[in-house]
């Protein structure tokens, strides 16, 4: 019977739009033909397409027969369709591609009898039934999917200044025992846009990338990435060679003159923000779009010998939080990333207490001590573990000595591996100066002297990956997976990425005991008159607890924004965090190691630097240490451009000493003192200048060769890598490689 | 709108290089991957699974093998200069190409090697068949055998050789005029252990389990390039030791009698599951400062080394990535820059020497052409900014050699695990040692002989236990005094096990670095604990077990102490050893090795005598013994390891039963 509906309904559709279509040329969409296209069918056909809510600027248009909305801007009267509206013309699709074209959900479910965890279905599809009420300032859906036995509703309700979706995950019934729910693709075609159109999406992966629509890689396999990096809990035995994440849950869609930005103002941290372009598998469409796990999995082998590979649901009820997205219209003629930047950091100023932690004509030189290493030494054959020291207490303050005398005004300075606990990798949470590096009389030395010279002092704390020990261990304190085995962090293999034993395997700590330590921490440093903490990754590290502490990725998430919220209220220099999550934005008052560049995915066109152009003139950053790079000439331009201030790791034991540590990474600590303050006396007073101020402008030129950035205050930072010239406002400063 | 703009700065993805010991340590990158390059680029449509390309310095040539032509670009890839699709014959019609896989150019031609027309063709610049070289009708050449040319190159003097795809006996090489003139570069096959364990094998195997066997077969030429008289293959076969080979005119591999090694190195502890994937080098390229650049198809790594085969950088990785590959085919070198083509991607990825790389290669360059001293500033600048450069403290340790601070070349030679340099250095640093403290060592030598010449000699009457070993082992009939006085004690002879054990690991340990250095990571002390205290009781059991059997007079608690007490020249001659190892160079070796041949000897002499006395065995029944013993030894060994064996099959056994109860009850 719904099937005889459904096909007159589609009969009856091909003639209405057959008869409007010379209007609906979505080829040569201008903004007027929009509005006309609108209102053709309004005084065509009144029942078909209504206006659900309306406030000064925007209107939301509801179909009613197969539920879809659109988001019209009143000014351009463009619209932004939760699916495409032309689609229904076009009577050469398949049933499947018009499914999934309608759909504006997609379930994914599991069976766990049966292993299987690949399930799928379409709101857009005959095995859905979709009800439409109105309710306050907008619209609500009611999906039933009868066959697999899930029935929910999303809200679409028109605010101010956006559109919001939400689903409310204690609505969600799931009748049918047999299959459980895992993951909602939620409004998978918001946007979408066709082969014939001009556009790019925005995906804040690393630093930031564009991908253009229609680029023809169709030979790559879709984007698809979660939200704040892997889950840790999950670890592989097999390096997956990812360096970047999403540190913010955002996308946009720009398109010649109209750009909608879309946020996941809830369920952020079980998301995946998922991007394809025309012509790949087989879709006509560039979409993107953000997917919501609501029960995560993991995989085991039956044994290690058979192989069998066994699929295991979260058990119980759906542990994440609810799922909502705002979709913003970026009402600017011509918008690039660094307008929906400004979007997205008005959201983080009105939404998220986002509070502007910088001064004027502030540019810090930042330095990253290593205090010591574990070190294996033999005595005939027999290993004993030393501790050995990099940079003691003494030589840290040597070192600063030297950097003020060269005329260093300002530096913050982290300190890692500094008490015998950290030195081991043991959960710490005192400040006991290792007595390997010089004892409590020389650390009070440092920093009686850092706190003379005005510099910020960050000891840093890096618990989350530990080894057994002070109270912590497998059976207390540790990750377990879903699995029931407990997480281990490997170390793998540099040439062929497997996991490797060459050093033990580190446990996780877990989620429950971050109120514990955290405080702990924040009290001692408090009595200790330290101003502030360095927490090492856990500003960009997200994961849960699947053992019985049952902890999401959620919950951990809320877990971490209340302790850092008390931490920095508690600590007057705050916390310096080591990359930063969206979520943690609002708390921290230093962000070190922003990449420079993205994930490179295959799909990706160009890099932006999207996550600088957001927290620019609120929040001081640096980029991943200069010492480290290859082309350091190079880097100290690209950080002149971007905004980001200056970050050296420094040991002062030869490197060499490093050999068969876990920080035989830090081969290049060694850099000279000297080349560090000439670094510092070029960028700092560049970075001054504008450290209130915002990026405006972006442009880059001769294949990159020419990038050139405009702040708010007018400030234009150019750089020129061929010929290695930076340009700031007409100053030129041209930089030898060879010094550097 | 194509154009992939990537920020060159911050390098990213895998940066790692080898040290000394062949371990992946983190290292700095030498290059940046600035560009993909995909047709659209070049100004025309996609690539198709293009195979092969070549550079002459001015332009590339890029034969897009799914699409039937031949692409030629100007040096930045991104104009588009020529396509050959139609090919003009003499006779002016038109032929076309089909599958074109391999390309090569010189002044005067570029030489397609058309696989799916199973020919070779040579065309000039105006796109017009110069000729076209078919299957050779020759003796040496099956001619049941399509003619499949997928590879190609050409020498200076016109000689063109190709790689075929179903020949494995070397590249053909054809005259200038196109006449077939052999095979080049053939692999023999060596009489490896596998081959020879098959060749015994085949004796006990039914002729169907010989057929179902791996075949050996000699490696064929999978790739090469040219350079200069010579030419360097690679192959993808898995076992070939030889993954590069630089062969010169005369089709001799110059690369042979080095131990040169190509590619990842396996690790030496394997520790999980994962089989390691063999390298397979697909490509390789030689480029215009004699820099060996290679790729191996499986990891998706470029492996760049020196002139001599010693490795710079590594790059590159499989993944979907940009600057990662799916399936790289082939690699080219120009400029700074190193070129990969793949061909699923269907792209060209451009890797750009990098500051680091720029003062990498000058400081090797200098190096090679012998600018030892002059290099020393630079491998300073190397190692400041990555001291895990190995190869820096090579070039470093040399240059301090050169200048005579030989106090230094021994660090850094240490630190590089060079022990040539450091003998080297260590030499001259003796030289001057001796020179400005004469006095002082010709005063100890004197006191040390004064020392000596007070001493007794010892008598056998009221002997200490201790006086007791000197005794017997400066006697020949010390172990018969021995046995008629009931001498010997446990607990020395405990003691010299224990030592020897200590002499075994010290040997390893503290030997002088102008011998040999070691890697302190692969140090298992389970080994040495074997060789010395077990090997030492295998002994007594096995002797005390044979002595049942011939009427042996000593107990066990008697053979363990004559036995021990026989090893004590052995254990010192090992102690002097080491200590000499730290005044000698490698040119006096040989001093080292008679005070070994005395130690052992001396020792042997002694087990000999001990087991005779404490047997009370005649001569030849003593021969008897000793012969026997050693195979009693090796039946409790065999027994022994079938036991480890065992234990371990029930080991896992319960660990299975573990996991599997572990899993169950954790999914209840």
């Amino acid at each position: 019977m719904i099937h005889r509906i459904k096909i007159v309904f589609i009969c009856f559709l091909m003639i209405f739009f057959t008869t409007i279509s010379g209007c609906i040329s979505p080829k040569t969409q201008s903004s007027n033909d929009e509005i006309i296209l609108y209102k053709n069918i309004e005084f065509s056909d009144s029942d078909e397409l209504r206006t659900a809510s309306e406030n000064e600027k925007f209107r939301l248009i509801v179909y009613d027969k197969t539920a879809i909305f659109g988001l019209q801007d009143k000014k351009t009267g463009y619209i932004w369709w939760s699916s495409p509206p032309e689609k229904i013309l076009n009577d050469n699709n398949s049933q499947i591609a018009e499914e999934e074209l309608n759909s504006s959900i997609v379930v994914r479910y599991g069976t766990p009898e049966n292993n299987s965890d690949n399930n799928f279905i379409r709101s857009g599809g005959s095995e859905c039934n979709v009800k439409i009420s109105d309710i306050q300032g907008g619209i609500r859906i009611f999906y039933d999917f009868e066959k697999v036995g899930f029935s929910f509703f999303a809200d679409y309700i028109l605010e101010e200044k956006y559109l919001q979706a939400s689903i409310k995950i204690s609505e969600i019934i799931e009748k049918n025992p047999e299959n459980i729910i895992t993951e909602i693709n939620f409004l998978e075609n918001f946007g979408c846009a066709d082969e014939s159109e001009n556009g790019y999406f925005i995906i804040p992966d690393g630093s930031g990338a564009l991908i253009n629509f229609n680029n023809n890689k169709t030979w790559s396999s879709g984007y698809k990435k979660r939200i704040y990096g892997e889950d840790m809990a999950f670890s592989d035995k097999k390096n997956n060679s990812e360096n970047e994440q999403i540190y913010l849950p955002v996308y946009a869609i720009v398109r010649e003159k109209n750009a909608l930005m879309a946020v996941a103002s809830k369920g952020d941290a079980n998301a995946f923000l998922l991007a394809e372009i025309s012509g790949q598998s087989g879709n006509y469409y560039n979409r993107c779009n953000f997917t919501f796990i609501l029960r995560s999995k993991d995989t085991y082998f039956n044994s290690d010998y058979s192989g069998e590979k066994i699929t295991v649901f979260e058990k119980g009820g759906i542990n994440s939080g609810d799922i909502e997205v705002r979709f913003y219209p970026v009402l600017k003629e011509k918008c690039d990333f660094t307008d929906v930047a400004e979007c997205y950091r008005n959201y983080l100023t009105d939404e998220c207490n986002l509070t502007k932690k910088i001064n004027e004509n502030y540019s810090p030189l930042y330095v990253n001590f290593f205090g010591g290493v574990e070190k294996k030494n033999s005595i005939l054959g027999i290993p004993i573990k030393k501790k050995q020291s990099l940079t003691n207490y003494e030589n840290a303050m040597k070192i600063l000595s030297d950097l003020r005398d060269k005329g260093v005004k300002n530096a913050v300075i982290s300190y890692k591996n500094l008490t015998d606990n950290e030195i081991e990798n043991k959960v710490e949470t005192e400040i006991k100066p290792s007595s390997s590096l010089g004892g409590k009389n020389k650390f009070e030395n440092l920093t009686g002297f850092i706190s003379e010279n005005n510099f910020e002092f960050y000891p840093d704390f890096d618990n989350i990956y530990f080894y057994s020990g002070n109270g912590f261990n497998s059976f207390s304190g540790a990750v377990f997976r879903i699995t029931g085995v407990k997480t281990e962090i490997y170390n793998y293999n540099l040439a062929y990425g497997f996991a490797e034993k060459q050093r033990k395997n580190k446990l996780l700590l877990s989620p429950e005991y971050f109120s514990e330590i955290f405080s702990e921490i924040s009290e001692n440093c408090k009595k200790s008159k330290i101003n502030g903490i360095s927490l090492g990754e856990i500003t960009s590290t997200l994961y849960g607890d699947y053992g019985k502490n049952k902890i999401s990725r959620n919950y951990a998430k809320n877990i971490i924004t209340e302790n850092f919220s008390e931490i920095n209220n508690n600590l007057k220099g705050g916390i310096l965090a080591e990359g930063a999550n969206a979520y943690a934005l609002p708390y921290v008052s230093h962000i070190v190691n922003i990449p420079f560049h993205s994930g490179k995915n295959d799909l990706f066109d160009s890099e932006v630097p999207f996550y600088q152009a957001v927290i620019h003139g609120i929040i001081p950053y640096t980029s991943t240490p200069v010492n480290s790079d290859a082309n350091i000439a190079d880097f100290i331009m690209f950080s002149a451009v971007t905004g980001s201030n200056i970050k050296f790791d420094i040991i002062h034991e030869n490197v060499n000493i490093l050999k068969d540590t876990e920080l035989d990474f830090l081969y290049y600590a060694n850099y000279p003192i000297e080349k560090i303050s000439e670094i510092y006396k070029i960028i700092s007073p560049i970075l001054e200048n504008i450290s209130l101020s915002t990026i405006v402008d972006y442009k880059v030129e001769n294949s990159g060769e020419i990038i050139s950035a405009t702040y708010s205050n007018g400030t234009v930072i150019t750089a020129d890598f061929s010929r290695k010239i930076l340009d700031f406002n007409g100053n030129k400063i041209s930089l030898e490689e060879e010094f550097f | 709108m194509f154009l992939n703009i990537f920020i060159a700065v911050s390098a990213y993805g895998i940066s790692y290089n080898y040290d000394h010991f062949g371990e992946a340590v983190p290292s700095q990158s030498g290059y940046t991957v600035k560009s993909v390059i995909f047709g659209e680029n070049m100004g025309t449509d996609s690539l198709r699974n293009p195979s092969d390309f070549f550079t002459d310095g001015e332009n590339f040539y890029i034969a897009d093998t799914g699409n039937n032509r031949i692409i030629v670009t100007d040096k930045s890839l991104k104009n588009v200069i020529n396509i050959y699709e139609k090919l003009k014959v003499p006779d002016n019609s038109f032929t076309e190409l089909s599958y074109p896989s391999g390309i090569f150019a010189d002044e005067n031609f570029i030489y397609i090697a058309d696989t799916g027309n199973e020919r070779i063709i040579l065309i000039n610049r105006n796109g017009e068949v110069a000729r076209e070289i078919k299957k050779p009708r020759s003796e040496i050449y099956d001619s049941e055998k399509i003619f499949m040319p997928e590879k190609i190159i050409a020498d200076t003097a016109g000689n063109i050789y190709s790689v075929l795809g179903n020949v494995t006996s070397g590249c053909a090489v054809f005259s200038p005029n196109g006449d077939f003139s052999g095979f080049f570069g053939a692999d023999s096959v060596k009489p490896t252990a596998e081959i020879v364990l098959n060749y015994f094998r085949n004796f006990f195997m039914s002729d169907e389990k010989k057929s179902r066997r791996k075949r050996v077969i000699p490696s064929g030429i999978d790739n090469f390039d040219i350079s200069s008289d010579f030419i360097f293959t690679c192959n993808l076969s898995e076992k070939s030791a030889e993954k590069i080979k630089k062969i010169n005119s005369a089709g001799k591999n110059i690369f042979a009698e080095r131990e040169l090694k190509f590619g990842d190195l396996k690790p030496e502890k394997k520790s999980s599951n994962y089989k390691i994937p063999d390298t397979k080098i697909c490509d390789v390229d030689i480029s215009e400062n004699g820099f060996i650049n290679c790729i191996d198809s499986e990891s998706g790594h470029i492996f760049q080394y020196d002139s001599d085969g010693n490795l710079l950088f590594i790059m590159g990785e499989i993944s979907e990535k940009s600057g990662g590959f799916t399936a790289p085919t082939a690699i080219e070198t120009l400029g700074g820059n190193i070129y990969i083509l793949d061909s699923r991607k269907n792209n060209i990825t451009v890797f750009e020497l990098n500051y680091f790389g720029k003062i990498v290669h000058e400081a090797v360059n200098m190096y090679n052409s012998g600018f030892y001293e002059e290099s020393v500033d630079l491998w300073n600048e190397i190692i400041m900014r990555n001291g895990n450069y190995t190869y820096a403290y090579t070039g470093l340790a040399f240059g301090f050699l050169r200048k005579g601070e030989y106090g230094k070349a021994m660090r850094c030679a240490e630190v590089s695990g060079n022990s040539d340099i450091y003998n080297k250095a260590f030499k001259e640093y003796r030289r001057i040692f001796l020179k400005e403290n004469s006095g002082l060592i010709i005063s100890i030598l004197f006191f040390i002989t004064v020392f000596f010449s007070f001493l007794k000699k010892i008598k056998m009457e009221n002997l200490t236990q201790i006086k007791w070993l000197t005794y017997s082992v400066m006697h020949p009939s010390g172990f018969e005094d021995m046995r008629w006085k009931k001498a010997g004690s446990l607990k020395i002879s405990s003691c010299l096990i224990l030592l020897f054990f200590i002499a075994e690991i010290t040997e390893n340990r503290f030997f002088g670095m102008q011998f040999f250095i070691n890697d302190e990571r692969n140090f298992n002390i389970i080994t040495y604990f074997i060789k010395s205290i077990i090997l030492f009781f295998i002994w007594t059991l096995g002797n005390w077990s044979v002595s049942i059997f011939l009427d042996g007079k000593g107990i066990f608690k008697n053979i363990f102490i004559y036995s021990s007490y026989a090893l004590f020249p052995y254990i010192s001659q090992i102690f002097i050893n080491i200590f000499l190892s730290h005044i000698l160079v490698r040119d006096e070796y040989v001093f080292m090795q008679i005070v070994e041949f005395i130690g052992t000897l001396w020792t042997l002499f002694l087990l000999f005598s001990a087991v005779k006395s404490v047997h009370q065995y005649t001569v030849k029944r003593t021969f008897l013994a000793v012969f026997l013993t050693i195979i009693a030894m090796f039946s409790i060994i065999v027994i022994l390891i079938i036991f480890i064996l065992l234990l371990r099959q029930v080991f896992m056994f319960f660990s299975t039963i573990y996991m599997e109860i572990f899993y169950r009850v954790k999914m209840l």
